[in-house]
């Protein structure tokens, strides 16, 4: 299969992580990833989302980028456009680490790109033949 | 989307809830003003009935640790029954099946 890309942009709003869920999962099955996998890979995409729409501050939008590469799938999910204070608690910042065990389980290789503290950026990818 | 189904069961001051459906960011918030509420009207121990559960999140799990700490500030518990083995998955990634009473459903 060719080094296909997907890219979606989508307004930072709970409501749109499920287009996102959705669309990670069509892509991956069309790579050839299991079922169980593909639950991983939904699951990862919408803990990464969960990780920059729950901080201090959030981008007014989520640019989410997938590609085939060597038989794995990269996704790179990213904040766009003017960043703004939200009003998340201090409960739902300290889950956090929750998502970061899920995606740490999860997906083969996970980097999260911070700025001041503030996460702008996860890129992960997962192998057809991995592990997890 | 998530349906939540309650029913208190005053003979052993036990709520039995059941959860159907998909628990996310979007909903999350609402589930756990409901559960608190129930909590407020009767404190007592928990049991949540999984069986349709399809999808939970990282919100989802922190709206279950929110209302156990409530159910521990007068010493219940809450049971969490028919997990789904994916699901059960989640808990077991996250450390939380050390802290929640789990039953995963058989497959």
């Amino acid at each position: 299969m060719s080094n296909d890309i997907i890219t979606l942009t989508v307004p930072a709003k709970p409501e749109y992580v499920m287009v996102a869920r959705l669309t990670s999962a069509a892509f991956a099955s069309r790579l050839g990833f299991d079922i169980d996998q593909i639950e991983d890979i939904k699951m990862s995409v919408a803990e990464a989302i969960i990780l920059v729409l729950n901080q201090v501050v959030r981008p007014m939008e989520l640019l989410i980028r997938f590609e085939n590469l060597n038989e794995e799938i990269h996704i790179d999910i990213s904040g766009q456009g003017e960043w703004v204070e939200s009003n998340v608690s201090v409960q739902d910042i300290d889950q956090a680490q929750l998502s970061r065990y899920i995606l740490g389980s999860m997906m083969d290789n996970v980097e999260f790109k911070t700025d001041n503290g503030i996460m702008r950026a996860v890129c992960m990818h997962k192998g057809c033949g991995g592990s997890n | 989307m998530v349906v939540l189904k309650e029913k208190f069961k005053s003979e052993t001051n036990t709520w039995c809830i059941s959860l159907d459906g998909e628990i996310d960011i979007y909903n999350a918030p609402e589930l756990k003003e409901r559960l608190h509420k129930l909590i407020e009207q009767h404190p007592g121990n928990i049991i949540l009935n999984c069986e349709n559960l399809t999808y939970i999140d990282s919100t989802g799990l922190g709206v279950l640790i929110s209302a156990l700490r409530r159910v521990k500030e007068y010493d219940g518990q809450i049971t969490i029954k028919n997990l789904k083995p994916y699901i059960h998955k989640i808990f077991v990634i996250t450390g939380l099946d050390k802290i929640f009473t789990i039953e995963v459903q058989e497959v």
